[in-house]
C-alpha cells in the first residue's frame, strides 16, 4: 500500500507504516484458525455466521439479524449476535474539533498519524477500515472498505482535513446513528468535552463490538509563556475568562486535566473500553502498540 | 504663555510662548474626554485554550466594589497626538536664537542729498552696518523699496554699491505684505521725506527706523516734458516743473540748453512745498537739459535732460512720379519731411512707380496702372487698426488706380467688399501697398488724404507721428527731502532687542507624525497578536 506523494509529509512515511503494522499483526488477529496449540481462542461477537447469542434490539440493526422465535418469546425485539471471524470492520473516529488545532495543531497532527497508521495495519490484516471525523457534526466519512486502495481514499481524507481553529466544538454522539452492524470503533480525541464525553462513549458502546478510547493530550498548551493579565478563550465555545497568567495558573490547569483524565480513565475500565492516554510527546508507535496490548485484556 | 500680538512687544517684555490661533488651543479640552473614554482598562490580549474548565481555577478575582480600574495607557498617546495637533493648529511661535532682520532701503532719490560728509544713502547703510554689528549671529536680508522683491542679498559693501547706484531710478513704495514675514524683523532706512513708505499693509509698522536726515532744504526738477509747436514744427514747446522740498522759501534760476548752447533761462522764487511751472520754446534738437542755479544738497535733482529724438520729423524719400497731392500731405505733415531718393539716412520710402527706394527701408508703394475706378462694396478697416484711429471713408469719393492681391501673410487693412485698397506685406522690410487713386484732380480735393498719409505712414514706422510729447518725470515728491511724520515715529521708540518668533507648527506637525506611526506600529502589533486566534474564525 502506497501513500500518496502529495500526502507524505502529512501521515508516517510507508517503511515506518509497514513496520507498525508488522509489529501489529498478532494483536489486530482476533482469531488465528491454524494456529489453536495450546493457546486460547476467544470467542467474541463481530460480523460472521456462527451464531454466539442474543441481544436486544437497538436501532441502527439490521432487521434480518432478528431473532423473532426469541422476540416473541420475550416479547421485545432480539437480535442475534454472530461470532466475529478473523476478519472484522473497524471504524476510526477522529476528533476534528477546533480543541484539536490550539498550540500549533500538535494534536491534530499526532491524531492524524496515529488514525493512518492504524487504518494501515487494519487494512494491512484484511480488515475493512472506515473513517468518521466529527466535530459538532460528522465533517467527513469514509465508508468501510478494504485494500490498499482504500488507504490511499483513508489517506486522502485525513490529509485534507483541517479542524477549524476556532468555533467547532465536540459531539461524539453524532458519529453513534452512523454505526451499523458489528464494527469495531476506535475513538481518537483529546475528550475535552462536557463530563469527558462519557455518555457519548455509553451511546457508541452500544452499537459497537469493542470500543478504543485513544485521548490525546498536548503537555505543551497548559504553558501560556506569558505573564500578566489576560483573556483565556475557549477555541470551541468563545467564552472568555480574565486571568492572570503564571506557573500557579499552569499548575493547576495541569492538575485539573489530570483530574479529568482520571476520569475518563475510570469511566472506560468500568465500561470495558480500552482507554489509552497519549501525550504527543511520545512515539505514536509504541504508544499504539501498549494500547493494542492491553485492549486485548479488555475487549 | 502670552497670546500673539500682532505688533511687537514694548521694551523688556519677554517672549516665552505665543500663538497665532490660540482659538485651537479650546481642542486641549478633549484630553479628559479621551481618557474618560479610556477607562475601561487596557485591551487584555486573548489567549485560546483547547478548554475553558481547564483554567477556571486560576480566573482573576474581579475588582473589588469601590475599587478603580486603572485607564488604557493607550489613552496617553492617542492624548499626545491630540493635544501636538491641536498646538500646531494654533501657529506656536517661539523666539529664536537667531535674529532674522530684513533691512527695507529706502531707494529714493533723496536719499541722495548730501548731509556734513555723505550722502543719506551711505550714511544710513553705515549706521545699520554698525546696529547689525551688535546682533550677535544675525540673518540679515536687504531690500529696497524700489525694488521690494528683489533681495539684494547681506549687507556687504558691493550690495551697498549697488543700492547707491540703483537709487532714484523706481519710485519707492511700503513693503508689500507678502514680504512681511513675522518671524523677521523689519528694519527701515530711510530719510522721512516720504510719508508713504511708512504706510506699511495690515497695520505692521518697521522694528526699528534707521533715520537719517539732516538738511531741510532742496529745489528740484521733478518734471520736464516737450512737444512740437503746433504753428512751428521745427520748434518744441516745453513745460518744467519746479518743486521746493524742503522748508524754506527759496529762489532758483532755470537755464535751458541745447546742443548748440544755453537756450534762455528765468529766475523763480518757490514756497515751501510749493511747485512751479516753467514754459519755454526752443528750436528743434535732440535733446534738451534743464539746471538749477544754485546747486544745492541733493544734486541729482537740480538737472534734468530730455531726449528730443521721438520728436523728430522722419525723412521720406520720394520720387518724381508721386501724386502732388501725396507730397503735399507729407509736405504739410508735422513729423515727416520730404527727401530725395538719394538721401542716405531717410527712415521711409515713398514709392509711385520708379523703384528706386532702397530696398532696406520701410516703403509705401502707391499702385497705379490703370484708369481710376470706383471700388464695390463697403469701406472695411482692419481689426488691426484700432476704432480712434479709424479714417471715416466715404466710398463715393474713393477711387482705385490698380488692383491689389493679398498673399498669405499680408494684411489687410483696408479694404472695399471684396477689393483690399490697402495691404501691409509679409516680409523682412516693412511694405505697405495701396491702390488708391492720389492723382485724379478728383482726389486732390479729398480732405481725409493727409490723415490716410499719417496713418499709412505710422502703420509703416510703426510709431504714434502727431501729438507725440517727450516727457522726463521724477514722480510727486521726488524733490522732497525734509522729513516729516517719520520722525515722530522714530522717536517713539522701537524695540531694538526684539527677537524674532519662529514658526514651530512644523516642529509639532513632525512630532505628532512620530505620535501617529507609534500608534499604528501599536495597534498593528494589537491586531497581529489577535489575528492569530480572530482571524481564524469560520
Amino acid at each position: 500500500m502506497a501513500t500518496p506523494a502529495l500526502i507524505r509529509g502529512v501521515l508516517p512515511s510507508e517503511s515506518e507504516l509497514q513496520s507498525f503494522a508488522r509489529a501489529a499483526a498478532h494483536l489486530l488477529t482476533e482469531r488465528l484458525p491454524h494456529a489453536l496449540g495450546s493457546r486460547t481462542v476467544r470467542r467474541r461477537a463481530g460480523v460472521g455466521i456462527q451464531h454466539l447469542d442474543h441481544r436486544d434490539y437497538t436501532a441502527g440493526d439490521e432487521v434480518r439479524h432478528i431473532d423473532w422465535r426469541q422476540t416473541a418469546r420475550r416479547r421485545r425485539p432480539i437480535v442475534r449476535r454472530f461470532e466475529s471471524e478473523s476478519v472484522s470492520d473497524w471504524i476510526i473516529l477522529l476528533d476534528a474539533s477546533s480543541s484539536m488545532s490550539v498550540h500549533g495543531a500538535a494534536k491534530w497532527h499526532a491524531a492524524v498519524h496515529m488514525a493512518a497508521a492504524m487504518s494501515y495495519a487494519l487494512l494491512d490484516h484484511g480488515h475493512r477500515v472506515g473513517l468518521l471525523a466529527f466535530g459538532a457534526r460528522v465533517l467527513a466519512e469514509c465508508p468501510r472498505g478494504r485494500g490498499r486502495h482504500h488507504y490511499a481514499a483513508i489517506a486522502g481524507q485525513l490529509a485534507a482535513l483541517q479542524p477549524a481553529r476556532a468555533g467547532e466544538r465536540s459531539a461524539l454522539g453524532v458519529c453513534a446513528r452512523l454505526l451499523h452492524g458489528a464494527a469495531s470503533v476506535f475513538t481518537i480525541s483529546d475528550f475535552l468535552a462536557d463530563d469527558e464525553m462519557c455518555s457519548d462513549l455509553s451511546a457508541l458502546l452500544q452499537r459497537c463490538t469493542a470500543l478504543h478510547a485513544l485521548q490525546v493530550t498536548d503537555s505543551a498548551e497548559m504553558e501560556l509563556r506569558e505573564a500578566g493579565d489576560f483573556d483565556l478563550v475557549d477555541v470551541e465555545t468563545g467564552a472568555r475568562m480574565q486571568t492572570r497568567a503564571g506557573e500557579h495558573a499552569e499548575t493547576l490547569a495541569a492538575a485539573e486535566r489530570a483530574a479529568m483524565t482520571d476520569r475518563l480513565r475510570g469511566f472506560c475500565a468500568r465500561s470495558g473500553i480500552a482507554f489509552t492516554d497519549w501525550d504527543v510527546t511520545n512515539p505514536w508507535q509504541h504508544t499504539l502498540l501498549r494500547h493494542l496490548v492491553r485492549a486485548q485484556s479488555i475487549c | 504663555m502670552a497670546a500673539h500680538a500682532a505688533s511687537p512687544s514694548g521694551p523688556g517684555t519677554i517672549h516665552l510662548l505665543s500663538f497665532a490661533a490660540p482659538i485651537w488651543l479650546s481642542g486641549l479640552l478633549l484630553l479628559p474626554v479621551i481618557r474618560w473614554l479610556h477607562r475601561g482598562g487596557r485591551q487584555r490580549r486573548a489567549i485560546p485554550v483547547s478548554r475553558l474548565e481547564l483554567w477556571q481555577r486560576s480566573a482573576a478575582s474581579s475588582p473589588a466594589a469601590g475599587e478603580r480600574r486603572p485607564p488604557d495607557p493607550a489613552w496617553r498617546r492617542r492624548a499626545l497626538l491630540t493635544a501636538l495637533l491641536f498646538v500646531a493648529l494654533s501657529d506656536p511661535q517661539l523666539p529664536e536664537q537667531r535674529t532674522r532682520i530684513t533691512l527695507w532701503i529706502d531707494d529714493s532719490l533723496s536719499m541722495l542729498t548730501r548731509e556734513a560728509h555723505r550722502t543719506r544713502m551711505v550714511e544710513g547703510l553705515a549706521q545699520a552696518r554698525s546696529l547689525l554689528a551688535g546682533v550677535p549671529d544675525a540673518d540679515v536680508e536687504v531690500r529696497t523699496l524700489g525694488d521690494p522683491w528683489h533681495s539684494v542679498g547681506a549687507l556687504t559693501d558691493a550690495s551697498v554699491e549697488t543700492i547707491v547706484a540703483g537709487a532714484g531710478r523706481k519710485p519707492p513704495t511700503a513693503p508689500p505684505v507678502a514680504l512681511l514675514r513675522g518671524e523677521r524683523l523689519h528694519w527701515l532706512v530711510t530719510d522721512g521725506a516720504h510719508a508713504a513708505l511708512f504706510e506699511w499693509p495690515g497695520d505692521r509698522r518697521p522694528d526699528r527706523i534707521i533715520q537719517v536726515a539732516g538738511v531741510t532744504r532742496n529745489v528740484g526738477l521733478e518734471r520736464l516734458s516737450a512737444r512740437r509747436n503746433l504753428n512751428d514744427p521745427e520748434r518744441y514747446d516745453l513745460l518744467l516743473k519746479v518743486t521746493n522740498g524742503g522748508t524754506a522759501v527759496e529762489t532758483r534760476v532755470v537755464a535751458f540748453a541745447t546742443d548748440a548752447g544755453e537756450i534762455g533761462s528765468s529766475t523763480l522764487r518757490i514756497e515751501a512745498g510749493a511747485s512751479a511751472l516753467v514754459n519755454a520754446a526752443i528750436p528743434a534738437s535732440p535733446r534738451v537739459r534743464a539746471t538749477l542755479q544754485p546747486a544745492d544738497a541733493l544734486a541729482e535733482d537740480d538737472e534734468i535732460v530730455l531726449d528730443l529724438q521721438p520728436l523728430r520729423r522722419r525723412r521720406v524719400a520720394t520720387d518724381s512720379k508721386c501724386p502732388a497731392a501725396l507730397m503735399a500731405a507729407i509736405r504739410t505733415h508735422p513729423a515727416l519731411a520730404v527727401a530725395k531718393q538719394s538721401t542716405p539716412d531717410v527712415e521711409a520710402a515713398l514709392d509711385c512707380g520708379t523703384h528706386g527706394a532702397a530696398s532696406d527701408v520701410a516703403t509705401l508703394r502707391v499702385l497705379a496702372d490703370r484708369l481710376p475706378t470706383r471700388p464695390r462694396g463697403s469701406v472695411q478697416w482692419s481689426a488691426t487698426v484700432p476704432a480712434s484711429r479709424r479714417i471715416g471713408l466715404d466710398p463715393e469719393g474713393m477711387q482705385i488706380a490698380a488692383r491689389l492681391r493679398a498673399r498669405p501673410g499680408d494684411d489687410v487693412l483696408l479694404a472695399a467688399g471684396a477689393e483690399p485698397l490697402i495691404i501691409r506685406r509679409a516680409g523682412p522690410v516693412k511694405t505697405l501697398e495701396t491702390s488708391l487713386d492720389f492723382g485724379s484732380e478728383e482726389s486732390t480735393r479729398r480732405p481725409e488724404i493727409p490723415l490716410l498719409v499719417n496713418l499709412m505712414f505710422e502703420q509703416l514706422l510703426d510709431d504714434r507721428l502727431l501729438d507725440e510729447i517727450a516727457i522726463a518725470d521724477r514722480g510727486a515728491g521726488s524733490a522732497m527731502v525734509a522729513p516729516g511724520r517719520a520722525g515722530a515715529i522714530a522717536d517713539s521708540g522701537r524695540p531694538s532687542d526684539s527677537r524674532a518668533l519662529r514658526n514651530s507648527a512644523r516642529l509639532l506637525l513632525v512630532a505628532a507624525l512620530l505620535v501617529l506611526l507609534w500608534e499604528m506600529i501599536a495597534l498593528g502589533r494589537q491586531w497581529y497578536r489577535s489575528s492569530d486566534f480572530a482571524g481564524a474564525r469560520p
